[in-house]
């Protein structure tokens, strides 16, 4: 019984995935975002890949089956750095259909201790980065894919 | 899809600049949904719990029970096939359900969109407690629910939890919940399927039915 039901899964899923979906993840060498990409790989997504840890970046990149990208900056660098990842993903993919924003740092000072450069920099990891990203790929997400 | 974190709904002591940046995230989300809404371009705020990532040094772990890495991917994947209309709001929370970090105040005290449940089926009480008064069922094509749901659902709604249901399959007129009246469930076939049926409804201590879910499964 569990073969039949396998069977017609993979048959639904082929007739459903008529074209391949694509999804950018940020963050997605390791952690959470590696998870996602790992997940929807094995859907049959076309991931593209952005971290700032090249080597971690490219061991992630080698264990995708449906690998679409990677592309290796520091998205705590502003809207250029975020502009040169959604011109990395249009070369690679064109459209996309769902970008995860996961890339995030994290550090442990008291906020009446934090020193500026540690406070803004998780600022410019955790949150701008995201809307930069957002923006740069905006033109690239599909209509009606699920993301932004 | 933007990865938050339950940092944004309240105070973070582990890592506070992470928190006030988790908040202002959770706020960028909402008017980046109001702005590409028009574009039908879905922004979804996932907020983990405390998750085993290497972001915790090798001898801290997050405080809690912690999730798995996959829960939340398999979360995001889920959200990928749900229909354009469907509003999404997760909390992925294994420690608020516990009640075991200090800052904050048990299951669903602040957040009425989605609970953590401590049972499969809780019982009306617990809803109550948690100020839950209305239930929408979501199934594929029906919206009266399937006989070995009515039992539960018909304790609820004599308590007077108001159950509604909608159909999630496309090709459905129904759009929008709509309120139903749930029957009585229809006799059972044969004793022993009337047996097993009952003995899978064990009662459980915290009150309603099921077995308590897994800790690090996700909320």
């Amino acid at each position: 019984l569990k073969i039949v039901i396998l069977s017609r899964i993979v048959d639904l899923e082929a007739e459903l995935q008529v074209t391949t979906r694509h999804a950018v993840i940020t963050g997605g060498s390791r952690g959470i975002g590696l998870a996602v990409a790992v997940e929807l790989d094995w859907r049959g997504w076309g991931v593209f890949l952005i971290s700032q840890h090249r080597e971690r970046l490219a061991a992630a990149s080698a264990s995708m089956k449906h690998l679409a990208g990677a592309f290796a900056v520091d998205l705590g660098n502003g809207e250029d750095a975020a502009r040169s990842a959604a011109v990395a993903v249009r070369g690679a993919v064109g459209a996309i259909d769902l970008l995860v924003l996961n890339a995030g740092i994290f550090v442990e000072e008291p906020l009446i201790a934090i020193q500026e450069e540690a406070f803004r920099r998780t600022m410019a990891v955790n949150l701008d980065a995201n809307l930069f990203l957002a923006y740069c790929c905006r033109c690239s997400v599909k209509e009606s894919g699920r993301e932004s | 899809v933007i990865v938050g974190s339950t940092a944004a709904y309240g105070a973070y002591p582990p890592g506070p600049a992470y928190g006030v940046a988790k908040w202002a995230l959770r706020g960028l989300a909402v008017d980046l949904r109001q702005e590409l809404k028009a574009d039908r371009i879905g922004v979804t705020f996932l907020a983990p719990g405390g998750t085993l990532t290497d972001m915790w040094d090798q001898d801290e772990a997050p405080p809690g029970p912690a999730l798995a890495t996959q829960d939340t991917a398999l979360i995001v994947a889920a959200l990928t096939e749900l229909s354009e209309q469907a509003l999404v709001a997760f909390l992925l929370d294994a420690n608020r359900r516990t009640g075991q970090i200090g800052f904050v105040s048990g299951p669903g005290a602040f957040d009425n969109r989605s609970i953590s449940l401590p049972t499969d089926f809780p019982s009306s009480n617990f809803l109550f407690s948690r100020r839950i008064r209305r239930v929408v069922l979501a199934q594929q094509r029906a919206i009266q629910p399937e006989a070995d749901l009515s039992h539960t659902l018909l304790r609820w709604q004599r308590a007077g939890v108001s159950i509604m249901g909608i159909a999630l399959a496309p090709d459905t007129d129904v759009r929008l919940p709509q309120r139903i009246t749930v029957g009585r469930p229809p006799l059972f076939r044969n004793a022993w399927y009337g047996l097993m049926a009952r003995m899978g409804l064990r009662p459980h201590p915290l009150g309603g039915f099921g077995g308590l879910l897994p800790h690090s499964g996700g909320g």
